[in-house]
């Protein structure tokens, strides 16, 4: 397989992956203001830092309101992570390598391109921001879903999926880093009743508040759910979960030597590190060490397979 | 009869399925009876089912506008064009001795120029060939074959007699079209081809591998071909994907290769990288090699031709081959058939007159209403004039050019080209066709002609166009073996 190729693969899994964790993301945070109280203003800057994008945000709106945020996140075609950049790249990917992915993935990339360049116009009512988030998600599960079915497990796939690992293990750890900072300041009082509900909606972004339930069976904690989306390792958008599936692919790529080693290595600082223990800068140093760690792995992909 | 055929005539025209008087040619005999017993809702299913065939197929073609790229649904009309195999043997004859004339030159252009020499071939029109490679003088590619792959365009007089209109030898597209129009075909009306000997099309894809194999510098391996693209945005990249698939090959653009010190040349792959023995390039010349044409080409592999000229690597078309392609050349082909040859043409040209002489050029300035102007190195039916339509201000314009750069241009008379019957709004109406056969020419063998070719018909009435980037069709082309007739 060229390494253009593997290399669009790649990058498509990441960009189909961030297009729908954003689209979560976001349905999640506006199902979690529908519980807050009337008083809180909500910052949706937040959301801006999950992405890590607040300085290009910062150039280009006035204020952090919600509809900036919001086209911010949805349409802006100048914000590379933006739903609509995501799918834009993802098709932009998908296009030179369309013949080894099944064709209906192909032409459901088109269409959510269209919809999005359309739809994500008119996202100011909540309403209709949440059936667009909603077609976002459908769309790209239904993607993976074709993938998973109607794709042999050749290095086509093991790319396409690997890229996919990567951006899911990055959006959780960004996640957990942004939503934590604020629900672990024991100084904002009069949201303390509301954490629950806050530990509530950072597991809904992430879909993992039925799974939490059934497995780790306590109330919702915070140290509970860390340690569930960084370390559990049944549940598919965990950290742990994502590199050991990052591995699998790995394993079956040629010489992914330096490749394992580098998912081995995040392994190994997340078994050094107690997540269910970690609690405000300890935890926030270790996301940032996670962090690293992921972009490491993404280097030496890139490194050993896409640039020879 | 049902309404399809009636009222069918094509007055002043050859007509592919029926004759002067009527009566359905004997290659179109069977089809004519078989789709006269159609109904008009009967043909009009047949219609939906191709054109569906096509969407499912994935059919496609790329044109540019304004609003970017679009892939459009590849344009073709159910009613097949049906020739006789006797008509189309000595067609397939005729293309055979052209292309062998024509590789002969071109090897003989980039070695002695014998034939410039012998003041045959005019050093004038040499030393203007916009397609002359000076970089590829002294090379002897294997078999001193240059044009590996020649689309020829065809088309049929008032007589009914096949004529060259030009041949395209740099990177001639059309032979996925005319492998799928069939596979259409076979669809849309699987009756006639269980009841009818209809020659099939669907080996070219194997017979152009096994040239390409042929012309591999490694004879202990397996070779790796690959085809070489402009990328996705080309207009022909449906045929890339298509050719490349087909042969099992790597479709690779020029940013995937490189060639490192021992001059060969590599693809970037996740394995590392793999020694390519033998590129078909869908690239133009002037882009496959920054380091030798032109600098700014983002399309090319630095070094490619070094590994050429070292041996390294087999190229088809060979660079420079296109020096052939040029409608000055044209006009000279029966001249360089009778001299490589030592015979007539089997095939004849359509009637030039070349802007560059003279006396030519008089008559052509004083004819512009009633000729053809084209320009010598334009494809794709860009930069014409034709005559009987144009504007007194597009003659004035052309005189302007032909005056200006005489060498560039050639002029013809308008042809009656042939017409076949072609459904339109439910019924057979008779629209202008022509024909591109592709040959390919091998080292130790005769060049393989593909059975028949890519019918194209321009779907407007009256229209001469027939270029699907323009409003052209296309058409399933039959040859028909002779004992059914």
């Amino acid at each position: 397989m060229l390494s253009r190729l593997a290399q669009n693969l790649f990058w498509a899994g990441r960009y189909i992956e961030r297009a729908e964790s954003t689209s979560r993301l976001i349905n999640a945070t506006s199902l979690l203001l529908l519980d807050m109280p009337r008083a809180t203003a909500f910052d949706w800057r937040a959301l801006v830092e999950i992405v890590g994008a607040e300085d290009l945000f910062a150039q280009r709106y006035p204020d952090d309101s919600e509809a900036n945020v919001m086209r911010f996140l949805v349409a802006d075609r100048l914000h590379p992570s933006s739903i609509a950049s995501c799918l834009a790249s993802a098709r932009e990917n998908l296009r030179s390598a369309r013949d080894l992915v099944p064709r209906e993935v192909w032409e459901d990339i088109n269409g959510l391109h269209l919809f999005i360049a359309d739809e994500g116009q008119h996202i100011e009512s909540r309403l209709a921001r949440s059936r667009v988030m909603d077609h976002v998600v459908r769309n790209a599960r239904h993607m993976a879903g074709l993938i998973e079915s109607g794709m042999s497990r050749d290095a086509a796939y093991d790319m396409f999926m690997l890229g996919l690992q990567l951006e899911r293990a990055d959006m959780t750890t960004r996640i957990i880093d942004v939503r934590s900072a604020d629900l672990l300041d024991e100084d904002i009082s009069e949201l303390r009743p509301y954490q629950t509900v806050q530990w509530i909606s950072v597991l809904k972004s992430l879909s993992a508040f039925q799974m939490y339930r059934r497995h780790v069976r306590v109330r919702v904690t915070g140290a509970g759910v860390i340690r569930f989306l960084l370390a559990d390792s049944a549940f598919p958008r965990s950290v742990r979960f994502c590199l050991n599936a990052a591995t699998d692919r790995l394993v079956r790529l040629p010489t992914s030597s330096r490749c394992v080693g580098a998912v081995d290595s995040a392994v190994q600082v997340l078994n050094d590190a107690d997540p269910g223990t970690l609690t405000g800068y300890r935890l926030s140093e270790f996301l940032d060490r996670m962090q690293i760690e992921l972009s490491a792995i993404n280097d030496t992909i890139q490194s050993r397979y896409f640039q020879q | 009869m049902n309404d399809l055929w009636r009222d069918y005539r094509s007055p002043g025209f050859f007509d592919e399925a029926f004759d002067d008087s009527g009566q359905a040619r004997s290659a179109a005999n069977a089809l004519v009876r078989y789709l006269g017993e159609f109904g008009r809702t009967e043909l009009e299913t047949r219609r939906a089912a191709a054109d569906l065939a096509i969407k499912s197929m994935g059919i496609t073609f790329t044109v540019y506008s304004d609003a970017g790229m679009i892939d459009r649904a590849w344009p073709f009309d159910i009613l097949p064009r049906p020739i006789p195999k006797h008509e189309w043997d000595r067609v397939r004859e005729g293309l055979q001795q052209r292309v062998t004339a024509l590789n002969m030159f071109v090897a003989d252009l980039y070695a002695d120029q014998r034939i410039v020499a012998d003041g045959v071939f005019p050093r004038e029109v040499l030393a203007q060939s916009a397609n002359f490679r000076p970089e590829c003088v002294g090379m002897r590619p294997p078999g001193d074959i240059w044009a590996h792959i020649c689309g020829s365009d065809l088309v049929r007089d008032g007589a009914g007699e096949f004529y060259v209109l030009e041949d395209n030898l740099r990177v001639p597209s059309g032979v996925s079209y005319m492998v799928e129009n069939r596979l259409v075909s076979k669809r849309v009306f699987p009756e006639l081809f269980a009841q009818h000997h209809i020659l099939p099309v669907d080996d070219y894809a194997s017979e152009l591998l096994d040239s390409l194999n042929a012309l591999s510098p490694r004879k202990d391996v397996t070779p790796n071909v690959a085809v070489l693209t402009p990328g996705v945005f080309n207009s022909a990249f449906f045929e890339h994907v298509w050719l490349a698939g087909q042969m099992g090959a790597e479709l690779v653009q020029g940013s995937d290769l490189f060639v490192d010190s021992d001059d060969c040349v590599y693809s970037r792959t996740i394995y590392g990288p793999q020694r390519v023995d033998v590129i078909y390039r869908r690239v133009d010349d002037a882009f496959i090699d920054p380091e030798v044409f032109r600098a700014d080409s983002m399309l090319g592999t630095p070094g490619l031709m070094r590994a050429w000229r070292a041996g390294n690597v087999a190229i088809a078309n060979a660079p420079g081959a296109g020096v052939a392609d040029d409608k000055v050349v044209y006009a000279f082909v029966p001249e360089i058939i009778r001299y490589y040859l030592d015979q007539e043409a089997k095939l004849p040209n359509v009637p030039s007159w070349l802007c560059m002489n003279d006396t030519h050029r008089e008559h052509v300035l004083a004819n512009l209403d009633s000729l053809v102007v084209k320009p010598a190195n334009e494809s794709g039916g860009y930069g014409m004039l034709i005559g009987p339509r144009s504007t007194a201000a597009e003659r004035k314009q052309f005189a302007d050019l032909i005056q200006r750069n005489p060498r560039n241009y050639i002029a013809q008379p308008t042809l009656a080209l042939s017409t076949a019957p072609t459904l339109i709004d439910g019924s057979a109406r008779p629209r202008h066709v022509d024909l591109r056969p592709f040959i390919v020419s091998r080292p130790d063998d005769d060049a393989f002609v593909t059975m028949g070719g890519l019918t194209r018909v321009a779907l407007r009435e009256g229209s001469l166009v027939v270029n699907s980037s323009q409003g052209g069709g296309s058409k399933d082309t039959w040859i028909v073996a002779d004992e059914e007739v």
